[in-house]
Protein backbone atom coordinates (compact mmCIF):
# COMPACT_ATOMS: atom_id res chain seq x y z
CA UNK A 1 0.00 0.00 0.00
CA UNK A 2 1.66 3.19 -1.05
CA UNK A 3 1.64 6.37 1.67
CA UNK A 4 -0.26 8.51 -0.62
CA UNK A 5 -3.29 5.98 -0.15
CA UNK A 6 -2.94 5.44 3.67
CA UNK A 7 -3.08 8.83 3.71
CA UNK A 8 -6.15 9.36 1.95
CA UNK A 9 -7.51 6.48 3.51
CA UNK A 10 -6.82 8.25 7.41
CA UNK A 11 -8.26 11.00 5.56
CA UNK A 12 -11.35 9.36 4.74
CA UNK A 13 -11.50 7.76 8.48
CA UNK A 14 -11.48 11.13 10.00
CA UNK A 15 -13.88 12.57 7.18
CA UNK A 16 -12.09 14.75 5.65
CA UNK A 17 -11.50 13.48 2.26
CA UNK A 18 -12.83 16.02 -0.78
CA UNK A 19 -16.15 14.21 -2.33
CA UNK A 20 -13.84 13.22 -5.88
CA UNK A 21 -10.82 11.37 -3.86
CA UNK A 22 -13.66 9.51 -1.57
CA UNK A 23 -15.39 7.88 -4.52
CA UNK A 24 -12.01 7.28 -6.37
CA UNK A 25 -10.89 5.76 -2.76
CA UNK A 26 -14.13 3.58 -2.66
CA UNK A 27 -13.57 2.00 -6.61
CA UNK A 28 -10.39 1.35 -5.38
CA UNK A 29 -10.98 -0.37 -2.04
CA UNK A 30 -13.71 -2.36 -3.94
CA UNK A 31 -10.60 -4.16 -5.65
CA UNK A 32 -8.21 -4.13 -3.29
CA UNK A 33 -9.45 -6.36 -0.23
CA UNK A 34 -6.16 -5.12 2.01
CA UNK A 35 -7.54 -1.50 1.76
CA UNK A 36 -10.49 -2.51 3.19
CA UNK A 37 -8.65 -4.24 5.57
CA UNK A 38 -6.97 -1.34 6.78
CA UNK A 39 -10.05 0.85 6.92
CA UNK A 40 -11.79 -1.30 8.95
CA UNK A 41 -9.07 -1.50 11.58
CA UNK A 42 -8.92 2.10 11.44
CA UNK A 43 -12.56 2.63 12.19
CA UNK A 44 -12.14 0.05 15.12
CA UNK A 45 -9.37 2.35 16.35
CA UNK A 46 -11.04 5.61 15.91
CA UNK A 47 -14.75 3.72 17.35
CA UNK A 48 -12.43 2.75 20.48
CA UNK A 49 -10.90 5.76 20.74
CA UNK A 50 -14.11 7.59 21.07
CA UNK A 51 -15.56 5.17 23.24
CA UNK A 52 -18.46 4.38 20.23
CA UNK A 53 -19.96 1.63 19.88
CA UNK A 54 -18.20 -0.40 17.73
CA UNK A 55 -20.01 -1.79 14.46
CA UNK A 56 -17.59 -3.81 12.68
CA UNK A 57 -18.06 -3.37 8.51
CA UNK A 58 -18.94 -5.38 5.80
CA UNK A 59 -16.04 -6.17 3.22
CA UNK A 60 -18.15 -5.12 0.93
CA UNK A 61 -19.24 -1.66 2.05
CA UNK A 62 -17.78 0.01 -0.44
CA UNK A 63 -19.41 -1.56 -2.91
CA UNK A 64 -22.81 -0.71 -1.54
CA UNK A 65 -22.44 2.75 -0.74
CA UNK A 66 -21.09 3.02 -4.50
CA UNK A 67 -23.99 1.63 -6.51
CA UNK A 68 -26.35 3.71 -3.62
CA UNK A 69 -24.74 7.45 -4.46
CA UNK A 70 -24.97 6.13 -8.37
CA UNK A 71 -28.78 5.14 -8.11
CA UNK A 72 -29.58 8.67 -6.61
CA UNK A 73 -31.50 10.86 -8.86
CA UNK A 74 -30.18 14.19 -8.38
CA UNK A 75 -33.04 16.85 -9.41
CA UNK A 76 -33.10 19.08 -12.33
CA UNK A 77 -30.85 22.57 -10.85
CA UNK A 78 -33.14 24.81 -11.94
CA UNK A 79 -36.13 23.67 -9.43
CA UNK A 80 -33.73 23.81 -7.11
CA UNK A 81 -34.75 26.28 -3.86
CA UNK A 82 -31.72 28.15 -3.04
CA UNK A 83 -31.46 26.30 0.41
CA UNK A 84 -31.36 23.17 -1.29
CA UNK A 85 -28.23 23.80 -2.18
CA UNK A 86 -26.31 22.05 -0.09
CA UNK A 87 -28.12 18.71 -0.81
CA UNK A 88 -26.73 18.34 -4.41
CA UNK A 89 -23.72 16.91 -3.64
CA UNK A 90 -22.13 15.92 -0.16
CA UNK A 91 -25.34 15.64 1.80
CA UNK A 92 -26.95 13.31 -0.37
CA UNK A 93 -23.81 11.07 -0.76
CA UNK A 94 -23.45 11.43 3.21
CA UNK A 95 -26.40 10.23 3.78
CA UNK A 96 -26.38 7.77 1.02
CA UNK A 97 -23.60 6.71 3.35
CA UNK A 98 -24.75 6.48 6.51
CA UNK A 99 -27.85 4.64 5.03
CA UNK A 100 -24.98 2.05 3.63
CA UNK A 101 -23.45 1.81 6.91
CA UNK A 102 -26.25 1.05 8.71
CA UNK A 103 -27.92 -1.41 5.87
CA UNK A 104 -24.35 -3.44 5.50
CA UNK A 105 -23.63 -3.46 9.06
CA UNK A 106 -23.59 -7.28 10.12
CA UNK A 107 -23.57 -6.53 13.98
CA UNK A 108 -27.36 -6.58 14.68
CA UNK A 109 -29.28 -6.25 11.35
CA UNK A 110 -32.29 -5.92 12.86
CA UNK A 111 -31.99 -4.19 16.04
CA UNK A 112 -33.70 -0.40 15.52
CA UNK A 113 -30.92 0.39 18.93
CA UNK A 114 -28.23 0.11 16.50
CA UNK A 115 -29.22 2.00 13.34
CA UNK A 116 -31.30 4.90 14.96
CA UNK A 117 -27.82 6.68 16.28
CA UNK A 118 -26.24 6.71 13.67
CA UNK A 119 -29.71 8.35 11.82
CA UNK A 120 -29.86 10.99 14.06
CA UNK A 121 -26.34 11.94 13.32
CA UNK A 122 -26.59 12.70 9.88
CA UNK A 123 -28.69 15.29 9.19
CA UNK A 124 -26.68 17.46 11.78
CA UNK A 125 -23.40 16.77 10.14
CA UNK A 126 -24.91 17.32 6.43
CA UNK A 127 -25.40 20.93 6.27
CA UNK A 128 -21.31 21.96 7.35
CA UNK A 129 -20.13 19.53 4.47
CA UNK A 130 -20.70 21.68 1.09
CA UNK A 131 -20.03 19.19 -1.05
CA UNK A 132 -17.16 16.95 1.53
CA UNK A 133 -17.95 13.44 1.42
CA UNK A 134 -17.77 12.14 5.16
CA UNK A 135 -18.73 8.41 5.42
CA UNK A 136 -17.72 7.59 8.86
CA UNK A 137 -20.26 10.18 10.12
CA UNK A 138 -20.63 8.65 13.01
CA UNK A 139 -20.01 11.64 15.28
CA UNK A 140 -20.11 15.19 14.74
CA UNK A 141 -16.28 16.64 15.45
CA UNK A 142 -16.45 18.21 18.78
CA UNK A 143 -15.22 21.47 17.29
CA UNK A 144 -18.28 21.86 14.39
CA UNK A 145 -20.03 24.28 16.59
CA UNK A 146 -18.46 27.70 15.12
CA UNK A 147 -16.49 29.93 17.67
CA UNK A 148 -18.64 33.45 18.53
CA UNK A 149 -17.00 36.31 16.83
CA UNK A 150 -15.61 38.82 19.65
CA UNK A 151 -14.94 35.44 21.42
CA UNK A 152 -11.05 36.15 21.65
CA UNK A 153 -9.24 39.38 23.50
CA UNK A 154 -6.92 41.45 21.47
CA UNK A 155 -3.63 41.93 22.30
CA UNK A 156 -2.45 43.88 25.05
CA UNK A 157 -3.69 47.05 24.84
CA UNK A 158 -3.79 49.43 27.65
CA UNK A 159 -6.65 51.45 28.72
CA UNK A 160 -6.10 54.96 27.02
CA UNK A 161 -4.52 56.51 30.34
CA UNK A 162 -6.98 59.81 30.16
CA UNK A 163 -9.96 57.29 30.58
CA UNK A 164 -8.18 55.52 32.82
CA UNK A 165 -7.87 58.58 34.94
CA UNK A 166 -11.10 59.57 34.68
CA UNK A 167 -12.76 55.82 35.26
CA UNK A 168 -10.78 55.80 38.76
CA UNK A 169 -12.20 59.39 40.44
CA UNK A 170 -15.34 58.64 38.81
CA UNK A 171 -15.71 55.43 40.50
CA UNK A 172 -13.66 57.07 43.69
CA UNK A 173 -16.43 59.99 43.81
CA UNK A 174 -19.19 57.69 43.27
CA UNK A 175 -18.03 55.73 46.15
CA UNK A 176 -20.97 53.74 47.83
CA UNK A 177 -23.18 55.51 45.67
CA UNK A 178 -25.65 52.69 44.43
CA UNK A 179 -24.32 51.08 40.78
CA UNK A 180 -20.95 52.33 40.70
CA UNK A 181 -20.22 50.90 43.79
CA UNK A 182 -21.28 47.40 43.19
CA UNK A 183 -18.16 46.21 41.62
CA UNK A 184 -16.17 49.14 40.65
CA UNK A 185 -12.95 48.99 38.37
CA UNK A 186 -13.91 45.74 36.53
CA UNK A 187 -13.46 47.88 33.60
CA UNK A 188 -9.73 48.49 34.64
CA UNK A 189 -8.67 44.95 34.58
CA UNK A 190 -10.65 43.29 31.82
CA UNK A 191 -8.60 43.03 28.66
CA UNK A 192 -9.50 45.73 26.15
CA UNK A 193 -12.14 44.98 24.13
CA UNK A 194 -11.90 45.39 20.81
CA UNK A 195 -12.96 49.06 19.30
CA UNK A 196 -15.70 47.93 16.94
CA UNK A 197 -18.12 47.04 19.80
CA UNK A 198 -18.14 49.88 20.43
CA UNK A 199 -20.17 51.63 17.53
CA UNK A 200 -22.82 49.07 18.25
CA UNK A 201 -23.47 49.78 21.29
CA UNK A 202 -23.72 53.81 20.10
CA UNK A 203 -25.72 53.16 17.73
CA UNK A 204 -28.08 51.24 19.72
CA UNK A 205 -28.45 53.87 21.81
CA UNK A 206 -28.85 56.58 19.77
CA UNK A 207 -31.89 54.79 18.30
CA UNK A 208 -33.42 54.40 21.68
CA UNK A 209 -32.97 57.86 22.02
CA UNK A 210 -34.88 58.20 18.78
CA UNK A 211 -37.64 56.76 19.96
CA UNK B 1 -50.35 25.52 50.42
CA UNK B 2 -51.29 28.50 52.88
CA UNK B 3 -47.76 29.07 53.11
CA UNK B 4 -47.52 28.43 49.30
CA UNK B 5 -50.19 31.53 48.86
CA UNK B 6 -48.51 33.49 51.07
CA UNK B 7 -45.02 33.01 49.19
CA UNK B 8 -47.24 33.90 45.75
CA UNK B 9 -48.45 36.80 47.40
CA UNK B 10 -44.95 37.92 48.66
CA UNK B 11 -43.46 37.18 45.18
CA UNK B 12 -46.16 39.22 43.35
CA UNK B 13 -45.95 42.32 46.16
CA UNK B 14 -43.42 45.16 44.77
CA UNK B 15 -41.30 46.08 47.20
CA UNK B 16 -41.84 49.27 49.39
CA UNK B 17 -40.04 52.15 48.44
CA UNK B 18 -37.85 51.76 51.90
CA UNK B 19 -37.71 47.66 51.40
CA UNK B 20 -35.88 48.26 48.21
CA UNK B 21 -33.18 51.17 49.13
CA UNK B 22 -32.76 48.88 52.33
CA UNK B 23 -31.96 45.93 49.84
CA UNK B 24 -29.96 47.83 47.64
CA UNK B 25 -28.00 49.69 50.54
CA UNK B 26 -27.38 46.27 52.14
CA UNK B 27 -26.03 45.27 48.99
CA UNK B 28 -23.83 47.94 48.84
CA UNK B 29 -22.80 47.68 52.44
CA UNK B 30 -22.24 43.80 52.40
CA UNK B 31 -20.13 43.87 49.32
CA UNK B 32 -18.23 46.68 51.39
CA UNK B 33 -17.76 45.46 54.67
CA UNK B 34 -17.76 41.60 53.88
CA UNK B 35 -14.55 39.47 53.85
CA UNK B 36 -15.52 37.47 50.72
CA UNK B 37 -12.79 36.01 48.04
CA UNK B 38 -13.70 34.44 44.60
CA UNK B 39 -13.95 34.27 40.76
CA UNK B 40 -16.42 35.96 38.37
CA UNK B 41 -17.21 36.50 35.11
CA UNK B 42 -17.67 39.33 33.20
CA UNK B 43 -19.76 39.46 29.97
CA UNK B 44 -19.45 42.94 28.06
CA UNK B 45 -19.96 43.38 24.25
CA UNK B 46 -20.14 39.66 22.88
CA UNK B 47 -17.11 38.46 25.04
CA UNK B 48 -16.67 37.14 28.36
CA UNK B 49 -13.56 37.72 30.67
CA UNK B 50 -12.87 36.32 34.08
CA UNK B 51 -11.41 37.91 37.29
CA UNK B 52 -10.08 37.06 40.72
CA UNK B 53 -11.22 39.27 43.79
CA UNK B 54 -10.37 39.38 47.05
CA UNK B 55 -11.82 41.54 49.56
CA UNK B 56 -11.15 42.22 52.68
CA UNK B 57 -14.07 44.23 54.54
CA UNK B 58 -14.50 46.85 57.22
CA UNK B 59 -12.86 49.98 58.50
CA UNK B 60 -9.74 49.63 56.27
CA UNK B 61 -10.94 47.92 52.81
CA UNK B 62 -8.75 46.38 50.92
CA UNK B 63 -9.32 45.21 47.72
CA UNK B 64 -7.60 43.18 44.89
CA UNK B 65 -8.73 42.61 41.46
CA UNK B 66 -6.92 39.94 38.85
CA UNK B 67 -7.91 39.47 35.23
CA UNK B 68 -7.65 35.70 34.63
CA UNK B 69 -7.39 35.84 31.30
CA UNK B 70 -5.82 37.98 28.37
CA UNK B 71 -2.99 40.47 28.97
CA UNK B 72 -2.28 40.16 32.70
CA UNK B 73 -3.78 43.46 34.67
CA UNK B 74 -4.57 44.22 37.61
CA UNK B 75 -5.95 46.56 40.60
CA UNK B 76 -5.64 46.92 44.26
CA UNK B 77 -7.08 49.19 46.59
CA UNK B 78 -6.05 49.28 49.87
CA UNK B 79 -8.01 51.66 52.02
CA UNK B 80 -7.70 55.48 49.87
CA UNK B 81 -5.39 54.10 47.58
CA UNK B 82 -5.68 52.66 44.02
CA UNK B 83 -2.82 51.25 42.56
CA UNK B 84 -3.89 49.74 38.67
CA UNK B 85 -1.44 47.68 36.74
CA UNK B 86 -2.23 47.48 33.62
CA UNK B 87 -0.80 44.57 30.70
CA UNK B 88 1.98 46.51 29.39
CA UNK B 89 3.83 47.07 33.63
CA UNK B 90 2.49 50.71 33.58
CA UNK B 91 1.00 51.50 37.39
CA UNK B 92 -1.15 54.00 38.36
CA UNK B 93 -1.27 54.70 41.92
CA UNK B 94 -4.49 57.14 42.56
CA UNK B 95 -5.01 58.69 46.30
CA UNK B 96 -8.76 59.11 46.95
CA UNK B 97 -10.34 61.99 47.64
CA UNK B 98 -12.93 60.04 49.59
CA UNK B 99 -11.05 58.62 51.44
CA UNK B 100 -13.85 55.52 50.93
CA UNK B 101 -13.03 52.61 53.00
CA UNK B 102 -12.03 54.85 55.81
CA UNK B 103 -14.87 56.36 56.26
CA UNK B 104 -17.79 55.35 57.98
CA UNK B 105 -19.85 53.34 55.52
CA UNK B 106 -22.91 55.79 54.97
CA UNK B 107 -25.41 54.30 52.67
CA UNK B 108 -25.99 56.83 49.82
CA UNK B 109 -29.40 55.79 47.91
CA UNK B 110 -32.12 57.76 48.32
CA UNK B 111 -35.16 55.87 48.67
CA UNK B 112 -37.79 58.12 47.57
CA UNK B 113 -36.01 58.95 43.87
CA UNK B 114 -35.14 55.85 43.50
CA UNK B 115 -38.73 54.65 43.63
CA UNK B 116 -39.54 57.62 41.14
CA UNK B 117 -37.25 56.78 38.48
CA UNK B 118 -36.94 52.62 39.02
CA UNK B 119 -39.50 49.79 39.70
CA UNK B 120 -37.66 47.39 42.40
CA UNK B 121 -39.20 44.36 42.56
CA UNK B 122 -38.56 40.61 44.07
CA UNK B 123 -39.09 38.52 41.09
CA UNK B 124 -38.17 35.10 42.49
CA UNK B 125 -34.96 33.15 43.97
CA UNK B 126 -32.34 31.35 42.25
CA UNK B 127 -29.02 29.88 43.07
CA UNK B 128 -25.57 31.18 42.21
CA UNK B 129 -22.35 29.74 42.97
CA UNK B 130 -23.67 27.40 45.47
CA UNK B 131 -24.90 30.41 47.53
CA UNK B 132 -29.09 30.29 47.26
CA UNK B 133 -30.39 34.09 45.83
CA UNK B 134 -33.16 36.51 46.43
CA UNK B 135 -33.57 38.29 42.67
CA UNK B 136 -34.54 41.74 42.53
CA UNK B 137 -35.47 43.31 39.69
CA UNK B 138 -34.54 46.99 38.69
CA UNK B 139 -37.05 48.76 36.32
CA UNK B 140 -36.51 52.36 34.91
CA UNK B 141 -39.08 54.32 34.06
CA UNK B 142 -37.96 56.30 31.43
CA UNK B 143 -34.42 55.60 29.13
CA UNK B 144 -32.37 58.08 30.31
CA UNK B 145 -30.95 55.03 32.47
CA UNK B 146 -29.63 51.69 32.59
CA UNK B 147 -31.99 48.31 34.25
CA UNK B 148 -30.33 46.05 36.84
CA UNK B 149 -31.11 42.78 37.95
CA UNK B 150 -29.36 41.78 41.28
CA UNK B 151 -29.34 38.59 42.57
CA UNK B 152 -28.78 38.97 46.34
CA UNK B 153 -27.22 35.87 48.84
CA UNK B 154 -29.86 35.19 50.96
CA UNK B 155 -27.92 35.66 54.57
CA UNK B 156 -25.53 38.24 53.89
CA UNK B 157 -27.02 40.30 51.01
CA UNK B 158 -23.63 39.93 48.71
CA UNK B 159 -24.01 40.69 45.11
CA UNK B 160 -23.85 37.07 43.30
CA UNK B 161 -24.95 38.05 39.82
CA UNK B 162 -25.75 41.32 38.34
CA UNK B 163 -27.12 42.23 34.73
CA UNK B 164 -27.20 45.53 33.28
CA UNK B 165 -29.89 46.12 30.97
CA UNK B 166 -31.02 48.60 28.11
CA UNK B 167 -34.32 50.15 27.38
CA UNK B 168 -35.77 47.09 25.99
CA UNK B 169 -34.48 45.41 29.12
CA UNK B 170 -31.80 43.49 27.01
CA UNK B 171 -28.51 42.41 28.53
CA UNK B 172 -25.59 44.98 28.54
CA UNK B 173 -23.54 43.09 30.78
CA UNK B 174 -23.55 40.67 33.09
CA UNK B 175 -21.35 39.69 36.06
CA UNK B 176 -21.62 35.99 37.99
CA UNK B 177 -19.66 34.62 40.60
CA UNK B 178 -18.22 31.32 39.64
CA UNK B 179 -17.15 30.26 43.00
CA UNK B 180 -17.02 32.57 46.41
CA UNK B 181 -16.01 32.12 49.31
CA UNK B 182 -17.45 34.43 52.26
CA UNK B 183 -16.25 35.32 55.41
CA UNK B 184 -12.51 33.98 55.25
CA UNK B 185 -10.29 37.04 55.10
CA UNK B 186 -7.94 36.82 52.19
CA UNK B 187 -4.23 36.44 53.15
CA UNK B 188 -2.00 39.14 52.93
CA UNK B 189 0.11 38.20 50.39
CA UNK B 190 -3.42 37.87 48.39
CA UNK B 191 -4.35 41.55 48.80
CA UNK B 192 -0.84 43.51 47.49
CA UNK B 193 0.22 43.84 43.99
CA UNK B 194 2.70 40.63 42.66
CA UNK B 195 6.23 41.64 42.10
CA UNK B 196 6.86 42.35 38.58
CA UNK B 197 10.91 41.80 37.78
CA UNK B 198 10.74 41.75 34.14
CA UNK B 199 9.62 45.60 33.71
CA UNK B 200 10.69 49.18 35.08
CA UNK B 201 6.57 50.09 37.17
CA UNK B 202 6.54 53.89 36.32
CA UNK B 203 4.39 55.38 38.99
CA UNK B 204 2.07 58.30 38.55
CA UNK B 205 -0.26 60.35 40.20
CA UNK B 206 -2.75 61.76 37.96
CA UNK B 207 -4.98 64.40 38.49
CA UNK B 208 -5.13 64.85 42.40
CA UNK B 209 -8.35 66.20 43.39
CA UNK B 210 -9.27 68.77 46.04
CA UNK B 211 -12.90 68.80 47.48
CA UNK B 212 -14.99 72.06 46.27
CA UNK B 213 -16.45 73.66 49.53
CA UNK B 214 -18.39 76.16 47.88
CA UNK B 215 -20.96 76.72 45.10
CA UNK B 216 -19.08 74.77 41.84
CA UNK B 217 -17.91 77.06 38.71
CA UNK B 218 -20.47 74.61 36.29
CA UNK B 219 -23.74 73.43 36.62
CA UNK B 220 -26.17 71.19 34.29
CA UNK B 221 -29.05 73.13 33.49
CA UNK B 222 -31.47 71.68 32.49
CA UNK B 223 -30.32 68.23 34.02
CA UNK B 224 -31.89 65.40 32.87
CA UNK B 225 -34.85 64.23 34.83
CA UNK B 226 -34.17 62.40 38.24
CA UNK B 227 -30.74 63.35 38.42
CA UNK B 228 -29.06 65.85 41.01
CA UNK B 229 -25.79 67.24 41.98
CA UNK B 230 -23.46 65.38 44.19
CA UNK B 231 -20.72 66.74 44.78
CA UNK B 232 -18.10 68.78 43.32
CA UNK B 233 -13.64 68.20 43.25
CA UNK B 234 -11.23 70.35 41.22
CA UNK B 235 -7.52 68.95 40.37
CA UNK B 236 -4.90 70.36 42.81
CA UNK B 237 -2.75 71.17 39.90
CA UNK B 238 -4.94 72.90 37.74
CA UNK B 239 -6.24 76.77 36.21
CA UNK B 240 -9.76 77.89 38.35
CA UNK B 241 -12.60 77.07 36.84
CA UNK B 242 -11.23 73.08 36.26
CA UNK B 243 -13.69 71.03 38.06
CA UNK B 244 -14.81 67.33 38.50
CA UNK B 245 -18.82 67.51 39.12
CA UNK B 246 -20.98 64.42 40.23
CA UNK B 247 -24.37 63.73 39.72
CA UNK B 248 -26.83 61.01 40.03
CA UNK B 249 -30.40 59.42 40.68
CA UNK B 250 -29.61 57.76 43.83
CA UNK B 251 -28.25 54.70 41.94
CA UNK B 252 -26.58 55.78 38.16
CA UNK B 253 -23.90 58.39 38.75
CA UNK B 254 -22.35 60.69 36.02
CA UNK B 255 -19.17 62.52 36.41
CA UNK B 256 -18.33 65.54 34.52
CA UNK B 257 -14.95 66.62 33.94
CA UNK B 258 -14.03 70.27 33.12
CA UNK B 259 -10.69 70.58 31.73
CA UNK B 260 -8.69 73.14 29.71
CA UNK B 261 -8.78 72.36 26.48
CA UNK B 262 -5.21 72.25 25.19
CA UNK B 263 -5.01 71.21 21.97
CA UNK B 264 -8.13 69.69 21.76
CA UNK B 265 -9.54 70.55 17.95
CA UNK B 266 -12.52 73.25 17.94
CA UNK B 267 -15.15 70.10 16.45
CA UNK B 268 -14.15 68.14 19.10
CA UNK B 269 -17.63 66.25 20.18
CA UNK B 270 -16.96 62.72 20.51
CA UNK B 271 -19.21 59.55 22.13
CA UNK B 272 -18.08 56.36 23.07
CA UNK B 273 -18.59 53.46 25.42
CA UNK B 274 -17.13 51.13 27.42
CA UNK B 275 -18.98 48.16 28.83
CA UNK B 276 -21.97 50.29 30.11
CA UNK B 277 -19.94 53.00 31.03
CA UNK B 278 -20.50 55.91 27.82
CA UNK B 279 -18.50 58.80 27.57
CA UNK B 280 -19.41 61.96 25.43
CA UNK B 281 -16.90 64.80 24.61
CA UNK B 282 -17.05 68.29 23.33
CA UNK B 283 -15.14 71.84 23.39
CA UNK B 284 -16.88 74.65 25.34
CA UNK B 285 -15.22 77.75 24.63
CA UNK B 286 -11.93 77.13 26.01
CA UNK B 287 -12.22 74.12 28.03
CA UNK B 288 -12.90 70.55 27.34
CA UNK B 289 -16.06 68.49 28.65
CA UNK B 290 -16.07 65.14 29.21
CA UNK B 291 -18.62 63.29 30.65
CA UNK B 292 -18.72 59.59 31.82
CA UNK B 293 -20.97 57.53 33.57
CA UNK B 294 -22.98 54.09 33.69
CA UNK B 295 -25.70 55.42 31.72
CA UNK B 296 -27.70 55.87 28.33
CA UNK B 297 -25.76 57.49 25.22
CA UNK B 298 -28.75 60.43 25.36
CA UNK B 299 -28.18 60.92 29.24
CA UNK B 300 -24.70 61.92 28.85
CA UNK B 301 -25.11 64.06 25.95
CA UNK B 302 -27.98 65.93 27.63
CA UNK B 303 -25.95 66.67 30.75
CA UNK B 304 -22.88 67.31 28.13
CA UNK B 305 -25.26 69.76 26.19
CA UNK B 306 -26.38 71.22 29.37
CA UNK B 307 -23.29 72.41 31.28
CA UNK B 308 -23.58 75.91 31.75
CA UNK B 309 -20.69 78.09 33.77
CA UNK B 310 -21.68 79.97 36.65
CA UNK B 311 -19.40 81.72 38.27
CA UNK B 312 -16.65 84.36 37.71
CA UNK B 313 -13.19 83.27 37.98
CA UNK B 314 -12.86 86.45 40.60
Amino acid sequence: MSQPIQEQLSALVDGELPREETLFLLRRMNQEPDLVRCWSAWHLVRQSLRRQEILPLRSDFAEAILQRVGAETVPAPQRRAAWLRWASGGAIAASVAVVALIATSPGKPDAPGAGAPLAVAAPSATPDLNGEFRPPLLSPPLDAQPASAGGFSTPSAPIDPRLQSYLIRHYDAAGGNGQAGLMPYVLLVVPSQQAASTPDRTAADQAAQRR
Amino acid sequence: MRGLLWFAWLLALPAHADDTAQLLDAMAKAMRTLDYQGAFTYQHAGRVDTLRIFHAGGPGERERLISLNGPRSELVRDGANVTCTQADGTTFVYASTTGRGLMPLVPAADSRALDEHYDVRRIGEDRVAGYLADVIDVAPRDRLRYGYRFWLERDTRLLLRSMVTDGERRPLEQLMFVSLDIGTPPAEADLVPQKRGDSAIALAAPDAELLVRGAPHWQVEPVPAGFRFVSARRPKQGPAGAEHLVYSDGLATVSIYVEPRGDAPAGYDTLAGRGTVNVFSRVLEDWRVTVLGEVPVATVHQIGDGLRRVAADN
